[in-house]
């Protein structure tokens, strides 16, 4: 049976039925770890294939985040997504007292984009260099967005899906479908419902896709660009369906 | 023979009567000395991309603190500004908000793994990034890679066995001037001494080097000796390395 390590930020933090990860082992007949970390960094990324991966497995999908993450929160994985960039940090209540306020400091005095961009790259490397010639990657780009970024020369070891996971969740789910603004949204409702920040069907497409690369690796057949391209997947886009993954929220809040 | 020296301030001055002064001057090699004070290892790795080119044969790579913060967007000179350095208390011109961004810095992002990985991968792409016929030098300043036990990354190059804050600091301020040499430092407001030397220890530290470099060149074997920080005969006279402090002393 082949197995799969699924390591990452949100979009890979559940493996539980109903969710890609799930439809992945059950289309790919595959036993499927999901180590995806809500928030993480890259590094903690690689942490967390360090700690998981080992020859027993047949491929590791790595779901790459933003690369402005701050790696390094001591004690706080879960606060690395909170930059002043990301969506819900003026709303956010769970942060421990102090933090805002130190985060200002070290956008002042410590963050550096090359310095960030570099660790990226170095993560992508460790990880192409821990893994073994018959083991496979397959590289999935939930927030990075490698094409803007040119890393497509750096991957030189696995399978690049091309597209960012955002496109989906946030750009066709939330602003094309609904027709909101897809950060403003997630501020409103104080968190994204969805667990991978995916809707219902759309976790299922997912799914889809990426068994059909990892059967036609198994099998040792073509795949071809359209097989990688996830602008090219046919996603659910049925309003009333992904409305109705925030709608519980929605109730609650007010 | 051309000499990219790169680093922290262990390799941050070149002029008359230092180390790489010393190293150009042994066979007359052409030194090009691009160290900078205060930096960390990712500074290094920075520099080195700036700066190497084909024209190379040797690259002396001077290895710092791998807790140093990598990254000061427009400070660089305070990377080095721990708290455990050895000024942090008494050194006036860090800005007026630098110590409690640190303190915070230090609460929440501050992560050792992550630092000690940081300095791991710079040494790697440090031999992914030089040409073929280049051969790097690699000194430990304040990296202490045999603690660390990361010796065998070297994996290109000639590892210089031994740290030179164990000559600088250990050896010239606390074994021969019988004082506690952080303490020491901290009540000056600098260390006086270029690179961190004294005038006779440079000239010892740049002819060990160009010995290194010509034997190399020549394609002899170097002894374990040759290569050792610990082997080498030191100036130990405390009259001449207490001279290099006088005048910061008189000062104050």
């Amino acid at each position: 049976m082949t197995k799969i390590l699924i390591i990452g930020d949100s979009y890979a933090e559940y493996g539980h039925e109903g969710t890609w990860p799930h439809y992945l082992g059950k289309y790919a007949d595959a036993e499927i770890v999901c180590a995806g970390i809500g928030g993480g960094s890259n590094y903690t990324m690689l942490q967390t294939f360090k700690e998981k991966f080992d020859d027993s497995f047949d491929f590791v999908i790595p779901v790459l985040t933003n690369y402005h993450r701050i790696p390094t929160v001591n004690g706080y994985p879960f606060l690395c997504a909170f930059s002043n960039l990301h969506p819900r940090y003026d709303t956010a209540e769970h942060v421990p007292p102090g933090f805002k306020k130190g985060l200002q400091g070290y956008f002042k005095y410590f963050y550096e984009n090359d310095f960030q961009i570099w660790v990226t790259l170095s993560v992508i490397k460790d990880i192409m260099e821990n893994v073994l010639p018959t083991q496979k990657i397959i590289w999935l780009d939930a927030i990075l967005h490698v094409d803007q970024l040119n890393f497509e020369q750096f991957i030189v070891n696995g399978i690049l899906v091309k597209g960012a996971l955002t496109n989906i969740s946030l750009d066709l789910e939330l602003k094309e479908v609904l027709g909101v603004d897809p950060l403003k949204f997630m501020t409103e409702i104080d968190g994204d419902p969805r667990p991978n920040h995916l809707s219902k069907e759309n976790q299922k497409i997912l799914g889809k896709f990426l068994s059909n690369i990892v059967n036609k690796t198994n099998n040792n057949e073509l795949i071809n660009k359209k097989d990688l391209n996830l602008l090219k997947v046919r996603w659910n886009k049925d309003a009333e369906k992904i409305y109705s993954e925030f709608e519980e929220k929605i109730k609650k809040l007010k | 023979m051309k000499i990219l020296i790169v680093g922290d301030s262990y390799a941050s001055d070149s002029s008359e009567g230092t180390w790489p002064y010393y190293l150009s001057k042994e066979h007359g090699y052409e030194v090009l000395c691009c160290g900078i004070a205060g930096s960390s290892n990712f500074t290094t790795l920075n520099i080195l991309k700036q700066t190497n080119d084909i024209s190379f044969d040797y690259i002396i790579i001077v290895l710092t603190n791998y807790h140093r913060i990598p990254v000061v967007q427009d400070y660089p000179h305070l990377s080095a500004f721990l708290d455990n350095h050895p000024r942090f208390e008494t050194f006036n011109g860090f800005p007026v908000d630098y110590k409690d961004a640190l303190s915070k810095y230090m609460k929440y992002y501050y992560d050792n793994n992550f630092l000690h990985w940081v300095t791991i991968s710079v040494i790697k792409d440090i031999m992914d990034n030089i040409y073929p016929h280049q051969e790097i030098i690699w000194i430990d300043a304040l990296l202490d890679t045999e603690v660390l036990m990361i010796e065998r990354l070297f994996k290109k190059g000639i590892k210089v066995k031994g740290k030179l804050t164990d000559i600088s600091m250990e050896m010239e301020i606390g074994e021969a001037l019988g004082i506690d040499p952080y303490k020491f430092i901290a009540e000056m407001s600098g260390d006086p001494r270029r690179n961190h030397l004294s005038s006779a220890n440079q000239e010892i530290l740049g002819k060990f080097l160009a010995n290194i470099i010509t034997k190399s060149k020549s394609g002899l074997e170097l002894t374990d000796n040759e290569i050792d920080l610990y082997k080498v005969e030191w100036d130990k006279d405390p009259t001449k390395i207490y001279a290099e402090f006088k005048e910061e002393i008189k000062k104050r």
